[in-house]
């Protein structure tokens, strides 16, 4: 929370505490912004996304966040080289019933089907072809 | 390796145990996934049990990859149990885990750091959160992220930019 050093001590005129929102609503170059707070840079992000080498990067003003970084990845590297623990799979063998999955039960109307994009489009070509030769047949 | 549709026949037509199978090709990836998500190994262990479970029961359902049908069910269990508890601080036990650091100090260290960054983590809504553990705790691709979540790249870089922008922000002055 940041002090509020008006002599108003965080009251408008008429006594009334003031809100979060209207101490929001200052103009941005009078609030206090905590040191130490700025953004990630864009080389730093592409070099953790694969798209920069780390030599790139570890100069100048991004060392700082590389070395973070890289403090980062050793803790998640050790992470991933942990294993289900060994008694998990005997334990949901035993939990399963002992009768074979039910077969599909969902009706043909609600089954999700997948279509390409190119027989989607020609597909509504010849929807619209038809309902143009049958409103025409109709009219005649 | 048999491929998963023909495990998921041979399951379906009554072979139970072939199901062993699919928990033992799947089960590491998802046990992290779970762990990243809650921090809580006990959790992580109960939230892949019931989604073998569900994938079990459900099992006549799958369209296309076994792999990415299941991440789901995990992925899901995952929010939810996030929605059901809020938890400000989230550490876990790695007893069990080998310790490969050269002295004492040097684990604590990184013990700190590793609390220090769950408790991080934690504080992410959970889809930065996911797409955060995803690309930095599983290692995948921005592309295999996309499959699994039914989203697209952009998006999820998106989601991974701002979940390091908060983690940097949290654990940078410590850190840095």
């Amino acid at each position: 929370m940041l002090d509020n050093l008006h002599s108003s001590d965080g009251r408008s005129e008429n006594g009334r505490e003031q809100t979060g929102r209207d101490q929001n609503a200052a103009p941005l170059s009078d609030r206090e912004v905590p040191l130490g707070r700025r953004r990630t840079p864009a080389a730093v992000h592409a070099w953790l996304d694969g798209e920069l080498p780390e030599t790139e990067v570890r100069l100048g003003d991004t060392k700082r966040d590389v070395e973070f970084w890289s403090r980062i990845a050793e803790q998640s590297e050790t992470r991933r080289q942990m294993r289900t623990p060994a008694h998990l799979q005997a334990q949901i063998m035993a939990a399963l019933p002992q009768a074979a999955p039910a077969a599909d039960v969902t009706p043909w109307y609600s089954r999700s089907i997948e279509l390409a994009p190119v027989v989607a489009i020609l597909g509504g070509a010849a929807l619209v072809a038809a309902g143009a030769a049958i409103g025409a047949a109709v009219a005649r | 390796m048999e491929a998963d549709q023909q495990t998921i026949q041979r399951v379906l037509a009554g072979d139970r145990e072939a199901f062993s199978g699919l928990i033992g090709r799947y089960s590491d990836p998802l046990y992290r996934h779970a762990l990243g998500m809650t921090g809580s190994p006990d959790v992580a262990e109960d939230i892949l049990q019931l989604s073998f479970i569900k994938a079990y029961h459900h099992l006549a359902e799958v369209r296309g990859r076994f792999d990415a049908w299941v991440f789901r069910i995990v992925a899901n269990g995952c929010k939810d149990w996030l929605k059901n508890i809020r938890r400000t601080h989230l550490s876990y036990d790695e007893d069990d885990q080998p310790s490969g650091y050269a002295n004492p100090d040097e684990e604590l260290d990184r013990s700190e750091l590793r609390t220090d960054l769950d408790r991080a983590l934690a504080t992410l809504q959970p889809s930065l959160r996911e797409a955060f553990v995803m690309k930095h705790v599983e290692g995948r691709s921005y592309e295999e992220m996309a499959d699994f979540l039914g989203t697209t790249v952009g998006a999820l870089k998106m989601r991974v930019h701002r979940a390091r922008e908060a983690l940097q922000v949290l654990l940078e002055e410590k850190y840095a």
